[in-house]
């Protein structure tokens, strides 16, 4: 369920046009509880798509440019959090692409064996792609038994690089939806979507660190004793609180 | 659901997020492939290139690219203008590529000036553009109803192609003059015959120097350096302009004149050197026409006095400083670009050629008339050189019309030429223009609501046109009342060949970064343009546009080079600069002018053919 609203949510913000618009918040439906599911028809998706540019894409100055070096460029140079402090957030106007932070997530990418297709096209470090990436670093993480022999202890295993970049989109989403939804007037798939992302990703970041926490002692433990195997995820899962039975969950 | 209604827990979205892992397999990312220009990670790639903005010194530039993102630029040392130093815009040329604000996509808005913007592909642009300019050569006969307002604001090959893709489709209606140059580089065509200057790197010759309605510490810092070399050598400063600027802090003499009456300071000055006769009597009679009619004219009309009296500088000064630019050698005057934009001021600078001329100050190192010079920028002649298609109508050629400068013989061949324009009057001629209307504007490297004050009416003709097409780097005014918007290429990426119009200095612009998002160069909407309208229409667009964008962009410098009249070599495409100008030369040292007598001409038949004075004589100031 959280990999398909993480894809939605991708899409969504990769979306070219109405119609992809469309087609990604459907399926964003599709992966929410459902209290929260809202499949209205009457949404008029030029509207949307015109505030998704607004917002963006551009021609014009967009207010929540979808790239992390924006916003984490105050961080990094210890500028002040205008989105916290002011009433309505702003970003760092100097800010560029392409920077340090764009390149630390390709680094990113790259240790997880994937790259950002035509390479300086179009920044790596777009929403659209670090979501993918941590969609991809997810998805390579183990579930079954893996021999210690296969992986160098140390090496940087999925699990670390999922952990890695959802902290990181966990630095920078809270300011850049802020920002996105001080616009007034947005139409509800773009307030749901933003809405979605911002609670999505702190939990996701939160969750990730903590299983590889655990993980990581038993890797510790289990990589100083040569001939073992990995515990498999499920028994891992097990370990955790408020765990339901496997069968439930291979439903999904 | 209970547990979800109170938030996702950890646990939740572990499992969640390692049990549904097969549900997607979307292709986003790809594998990454090692190669071995991403995989240098520590090293720089180094290329070199000009710097994007317009400007006196254009200066060359060292990109340093680091992992397919430009990481910083410095000034190139090879260059002994730029002396590997930058202004504060050069070296934060950065900001333009890579910000965040930067046109990204071809996109159309609904409804001009609405703001509702969606994104398109550069196949349904350019193939609702290709049909709009059919739909108008049928119903007019002729695409006189399609206007190119551009600007000259990169001297650089490439950005000539918007100019050469009008050609290739027919004779259109183009917006014409640059708004910042004309009274100057006429000036000097009636004068000189063309428009050529000193190389600014033989300033340090010069003993009497005079800044006239210049400001070099600002605009112009690289020569500033050599007006310092100069001063330390014992030359005299003295700056002419109606605000106290950096450049007159700097100057041993600083004289205030009245907006808008340099020319009359001139007069006065030149009044004075004729009564010292402290004159040049050998170039005056051998290499001059009309020294006797400006002589008696300024005996009659034009006295000190009266000069200090309209220019508000007290004739004591205007004698002591003629007298001194007289006696001194050599002497030279830079003549600003602050006197551009009036009406009448072709007589004024006239009058500061005369100034020269009189002294003799001509086709020597350290002295000379300089404007600009206009030898390296003829390479956008060869970038320009294209047939219309056959058939084409346009404006029939008048007899004995020269036509417009790059296309004078081409246009006698076929007996139609372009419908020009005034560039500084967009709104009017759009309202105006008649027969056929103009129905479609395409507008690259410029800003028409920057252009003209009367923004109102700037609005209203932008209402009354059929499709706007807007090629820009950012969003301003014109792309706001915009049909179309396609992002354009910066600098570094796209090749090209830059120029500067003040110094000799020629570089290759290397292409060190991909464009960002879907930005294209001029050059390939050319040939992307071409290849729809051929498409719809075969032989309706002339532009080559089965060619790849590289070879385009060879055979466009190539052509460029031997415009540029062999005075540099092709072997500089692999050192990436050379100065187009031989080492020590100055221009007109052979005292042969390309003037219809092949003299200098104090009078001139032409200036007065084109409604203007014979000679330099005074003209009240106008502004409008």
């Amino acid at each position: 369920m959280t990999i398909a609203l993480l894809s939605a949510l991708r899409d969504f913000f990769a979306a070219c046009d109405a119609h992809s618009l469309r087609h990604a918040w459907e399926n964003m439906q599709r992966s929410l509880p459902e209290q929260f599911v809202n499949l209205s028809e009457d949404i008029d998706w030029k509207v949307v798509e015109y505030a998704f540019n607004y917002l963006f894409v551009g021609p014009t100055a967009v207010p929540a440019p979808p790239y992390a070096s924006i916003w984490l460029a105050k961080q990094r140079h210890g500028l002040a959090d205008g989105w916290i402090e002011s009433s309505k957030p702003v970003r760092n106007r100097g800010a560029l692409l392409m920077t340090e932070d764009t390149m630390d997530v390709r680094e990113l990418y790259r240790k997880l064996g994937y790259a950002v297709p035509e390479q300086g096209c179009l920044p790596d470090d777009h929403l659209a792609y670090e979501l993918d990436g941590l969609i991809k670093a997810v998805s390579a993480m183990p579930l079954g038994l893996v021999p210690a022999s296969s992986r160098r202890r140390n090496k940087l295993l999925p699990e670390i690089l999922a952990v890695d970049l959802a902290r990181r989109l966990s630095k920078w989403i809270p300011a850049f939806c802020a920002r996105a939804l001080a616009e007034p007037g947005l139409p509800h798939p773009i307030v749901q979507a933003l809405t979605m992302l911002g609670q999505i990703i702190p939990v996701v970041a939160e969750a990730l660190s903590g299983f590889v926490y655990e993980n990581r002692q038993n890797i510790d433990h289990l990589a100083s004793e040569s001939g073992r195997f990995y515990r498999r995820a499920a028994d891992v899962r097990s370990s955790l609180p408020n765990r339901k039975e496997p069968e439930n969950k291979d439903s999904h | 659901m209970t547990e979800n209604s109170r938030g996702p827990s950890r646990s939740n979205v572990i499992d969640d997020l390692l049990f549904s892992k097969k549900l997607f397999s979307m292709p986003f990312l790809t594998p990454y492939v090692k190669n071995c220009e991403t995989s240098d990670a520590l090293n720089f790639k180094v290329c070199h290139s000009a710097c994007p903005h317009a400007c006196y010194d254009s200066c060359s530039l060292k990109t340093f690219v680091r992992d397919g993102a430009i990481q910083f630029v410095e000034g190139a040392l090879e260059s002994s203008f730029t002396k590997g130093g930058l202004c504060v815009k050069g070296y934060n040329a950065l900001q333009n590529v890579y910000h965040p604000d930067r046109i990204k996509y071809p996109m159309i808005q609904d409804g001009r000036g609405s703001g509702h913007w969606r994104r398109a592909t550069w196949d349904d642009v350019m193939d609702r553009i290709a049909r709009k300019i059919l739909e108008m050569g049928e119903k007019d006969g002729s695409l006189l109803g399609l206007a190119l307002a551009r600007d000259s604001s990169q001297f650089g090959v490439s950005s000539f192609a918007a100019q050469s893709m009008m050609r290739s489709l027919g004779y259109t209606s183009r917006f014409v003059e640059h708004p910042l140059q004309p009274a100057a580089a006429t000036a000097q065509v009636y004068d000189f015959g063309d428009v050529r200057c000193n190389d600014p790197e033989d300033l340090p010759n010069a003993r009497y120097i005079i800044l006239w309605g210049a400001n070099p510490a600002v605009h112009s810092l690289h020569s500033l350096h050599f007006i310092s070399e100069a001063r330390r050598q014992g030359a005299v400063v003295v700056t002419v302009d109606s605000s106290y600027t950096e450049s007159a802090a700097q100057s041993d003499v600083y004289l205030q004149v009245r907006p808008g009456m340099d020319g009359t300071l001139a007069l006065g000055m030149a009044r004075h050197i004729l009564d010292q006769t402290m004159l040049d009597h050998d170039f005056l009679s051998e290499h001059c026409l009309g020294f006797e009619q400006f002589s008696s004219y300024l005996r009659s009309e034009i006295s000190v006095e009266w000069a200090a009296r309209e220019c508000g500088i007290p004739a004591q000064d205007i004698r002591a400083v003629a007298e001194q630019f007289a006696s001194t050698r050599p002497a030279t005057i830079w003549i600003g670009y602050d006197m551009q934009r009036r009406l009448n001021n072709v007589s004024g600078i006239r009058a500061l050629d005369a100034l020269i001329a009189m002294t003799g100050n001509v086709g020597c190192l350290g002295g000379g008339a300089r404007f600009g010079q206009y030898l390296t920028k003829s390479i956008s002649a060869g970038a320009l050189e294209i047939d219309p298609p056959q058939g084409s109508l346009g404006r029939p050629l008048e007899h004995d019309e020269s036509g417009p400068v790059f296309f004078a013989d081409r246009d006698a061949a076929f007996g139609f030429t372009d419908r020009q324009l005034d560039i500084a009057k967009i709104a009017r001629s759009i309202l105006e223009t008649q027969n056929p209307p103009v129905r479609m504007l395409w507008v690259a490297h410029c800003d028409p609501f920057l252009y003209d004050i009367a923004w109102e009416r700037t609005r209203k003709a932008f209402e009354s046109l059929e499709l706007v097409v807007a090629v820009e780097q950012f969003f301003n005014q014109t792309v706001h009342h915009a049909d179309i918007v396609l992002p354009a290429t910066t600098r570094f990426e796209e090749w090209s060949l830059n120029v500067s119009c003040w110094h000799y200095w020629v570089n290759i612009s290397e292409r060190a970064v991909p464009p960002l998002h879907e930005a294209k160069c001029d050059l390939e909407i050319a040939s992307l343009l071409s290849r729809h309208m051929n498409k719809l229409s075969p032989g309706s667009c002339t532009f080559p546009w089965s060619e790849d964008l590289e070879s385009l962009i060879e055979t466009q410098m190539e052509k460029s080079i031997k415009c540029m009249g062999g005075s540099i070599n092709e072997d500089f495409l692999c050192t990436g600069l050379a100065k187009a100008m031989p080492k020590g030369g100055a221009p007109w040292a052979d005292l042969r002018f390309t003037t219809p007598s092949g003299l200098y001409e104090f009078y001139s038949e032409r200036c007065a053919a084109s409604g203007n004075q014979a000679l330099p004589v005074y003209m009240p100031p106008s502004l409008s």
